[in-house]
């Protein structure tokens, strides 16, 4: 039981409450009763069909109740479409998978069920698209509403060009939006793996820097420029929110990727990503020195310890110089983090040691 | 607890009193809650029964008629309803398994037929579904190699190709989610890094990456969460901390504020502990804190193995070590 606040012993209780549960215990435990009875005898007429979606509305994760509507109609729904009969079922457990997903948005069950009929081809792709987006607009959190906005997607071929955009457009109406955040760090690489771009400003963009061509799997330079930047907007508005730091450190594990794709081509290859590295130093600087309270910039701190052990690796091959100005910079760095972050002091500790690689792998 | 107490600090694990409160839910045949629950009783009852092994009082169970009912739940196909009246599912044979591990009693049913049942799950892509409707997810990845593990035999299933498919919804930060592409969630991060434990793969996992992301589960309350940015839950007790425990990395959390945080959320009067303090108690989060704090090694626990959660005893008499 989720968020249900308790009610202490002794509490007199409201007669009228205490009949309507009476009421909804006779109800619900009748309507189990007569269904699974009727399931067990295998028997699928119209009335236990209405009866088992009355049980599904009051409790969508029954799941039995919901092979037993599928058994009930995977021959009609398999069978010739356009059916009367079965245009009128499919409309039937479309509004029943609605009505339960308003019941409880987070019913594996019933979610599996509004599967099932789009994977026998009997639904339209562009309504669920709709649906979805109305879901996530009302709780943009809901990772089962976005695992299935995602099979849609791939089903309705969806240009994944236009679901960077709509994550883009979440990510603007709520910084904290670790979900959307999420959906790009998947959209990203595909999206850059089928190349050539397609948008004007992706093919402006590439046409400055035509020499950064991506290594497989990995973001372009040009592309990793323009998150870093829509992270910064992010962090500077609230740099205690942990969504846009955890995307931050995939983008570096990017930039670090490219440095190590790039080191055989030379200096002038690799200042492209060291130029980018030392602006996010500078970012995460800059936000330091503009937030006078310390124990707020847990994230710009760990940020910036961690960006200062990438550009030593990036100098030296091999990690922090020993005994240099940026290894005193970094110890002192984790030794805040411990004294204002104590519940990871164990991690702060252990990465200060170097047992604990978190950026400084390649993706 | 009146308004006035609604600081008060409950530093000590009320253990007679969850004892009693999980002994008395089954008996309660005349609430919502034991309708509404039926579907996943078997879960229920292996919650219930791992919490009294755990408390040291699972003498108070009627352990036979348990035994009993569990055994009536296998169905034709080898698998286990969540009830009596409910279908095979990989998510309640888990359950029936365990605590039939549990009573030492896997002798009792057909082994060779359940584990055909969960391998007859197993897809092209080394992923399995819940049952035959097909529903993909990682947990069930976990439920199927956990039973097999359990029957002596994990290579009743392509073991293989089921990690490489589990690697396959690893997330850049490092968790795991239901399937490939969907974002990371503290209970599939168990299920995912216990999974590949079983299947001795715990190299083709990023393990600081994953153990940074579950260690910033834990919020200010000392509580963890599930997924960056929402609300702690005792729950995620088990789900963040299994996983760090299998990667050695327990010390990446402040165990006291955590243990803190359990005790907090337990029911003074009726024993029990809830999701958060004030809140409702149920089995659920019963058993999660108890085995939270077990597998912190606190309060004088039986201690929990954290990737087949069970006591570490039954693991060790079925493996006869």
């Amino acid at each position: 039981m989720h968020g249900r606040p308790r009610v202490p012993l002794g509490t007199p209780e409201d007669p009228e409450k205490v009949k309507a549960s009476k009421q909804r215990l006779a109800l619900f435990s009748r309507l189990c009763n007569e269904v699974l009875a009727r399931r067990a005898a295998r028997r699928y007429d119209p009335e236990p069909m209405i009866l088992a979606a009355k049980l599904l509305e009051q409790n969508p994760e029954v799941y039995t109740v919901w092979n037993y509507r599928r058994e009930a109609l995977q021959d009609t729904l398999q069978g010739e479409h356009g059916s009367d009969a079965a245009d009128a079922a499919v409309k039937t457990e479309l509004q029943l998978t609605e009505t339960a997903l308003q019941k409880n948005p987070k019913s594996y069950a019933t979610w599996h069920h509004r599967k099932w009929l789009v994977q026998l081809g009997v639904v339209s792709l562009e309504r669920e698209l709709k649906l979805v987006t109305k879901l996530l607009a009302v709780d943009s959190r809901n990772f089962l509403a976005w695992a299935y906005r995602r099979f849609v997607v791939e089903r309705a071929c969806v240009p994944l060009e236009d679901e960077e955009q709509y994550s883009m457009e979440c990510i603007n109406a709520n910084f904290s939006n670790y979900s959307a955040w999420h959906a790009r760090t998947v959209l990203l690489p595909r999206i850059h793996a089928a190349q050539p771009t397609t948008s004007l400003a992706d093919l402006l963009a590439a046409d400055s820097a035509p020499n950064q061509a991506a290594a497989p799997g990995l973001v372009p330079l040009w592309a990793l420029g323009q998150e870093l930047d829509v992270v910064q907007q992010a962090t500077f508005t609230d740099p205690e929110d942990q969504s846009a730091w955890v995307y931050h450190r995939w983008l570096l594990s990017q930039l670090m990727a490219h440095h190590t794709a790039q080191s055989s081509k030379g200096q002038a290859a690799l200042k492209e990503s060291e130029d980018m590295l030392n602006q996010e130093i500078m970012r995460c600087e800059a936000l330091l020195e503009s937030e006078t309270d310390r124990s707020k910039c847990k994230w710009p701190i760990l940020t910036l310890a961690r960006l200062l052990e990438l550009r030593g690796s990036q100098q030296t091959g091999t990690g922090v110089q020993e005994g240099g100005p940026d290894q005193q910079l970094i110890r002192n760095l984790y030794g805040e983090l411990m004294d204002i972050d104590p519940m990871r002091k164990g991690y702060y500790a252990d990465a200060l040691e170097g047992k604990a690689n978190v950026v400084t792998r390649p993706v | 607890m009146s308004a006035k107490d609604l600081n008060k600090v409950i530093n000590t694990l009320l253990r007679d009193k969850h004892a009693q409160y999980i002994a008395s839910f089954e008996k309660n045949k005349e609430s919502f809650e034991f309708y509404a629950t039926e579907h996943f009783r078997m879960s229920g009852v292996y919650w219930g029964v791992t919490a009294m092994q755990l408390l040291g009082n699972l003498d108070l169970m009627d352990n036979d008629a348990i035994l009993a009912w569990v055994l009536s739940c296998q169905r034709e196909d080898g698998g286990f309803g969540g009830s009596e009246r409910h279908d095979s599912h990989l998510l309640y044979t888990l359950s029936a398994i365990q605590i039939l591990a549990l009573y030492g009693a896997l002798d009792r049913i057909n082994a060779d037929r359940t584990l055909s049942y969960i391998s007859s799950l197993q897809q092209a892509d080394g992923s399995f579904a819940g049952d035959t409707w097909g529903e993909i997810d990682t947990r069930f990845s976990y439920c199927a190699l956990l039973c097999c593990s359990l029957l002596g035999n994990l290579h009743a299933v392509n073991v293989p190709k089921a990690v490489s498919y589990i690697v396959s919804c690893q997330n850049i930060d490092g968790g795991f989610g239901c399937t490939a592409g969907n974002e990371s969630h503290a209970g599939q991060v168990f299920c995912c890094v216990a999974a590949l434990h079983l299947a001795g793969a715990l190299d083709r996992l990023d393990r600081d990456l994953t153990c940074w992301w579950l260690c910033e589960r834990q919020t200010k309350s000392g509580g963890l969460n599930g997924r960056p940015e929402k609300l702690q839950d005792v729950c995620y007790s088990w789900w963040c901390l299994s996983a760090l425990s299998i990667l050695d990395c327990l010390h990446w959390i402040d165990r006291d504020a955590l243990s803190s945080f359990i005790l907090q959320c337990q029911d003074e009067e009726r024993g029990g502990i809830a999701d958060r303090p004030e809140d409702m108690v149920d089995v659920f989060h019963t058993f999660f804190g108890i085995a939270g704090l077990s597998l912190m090694g606190l309060c004088d626990l039986e201690p929990i193995d954290p990737t087949y959660a069970l006591p570490v005893s039954t693991v060790h008499s079925i493996r006869g070590t």
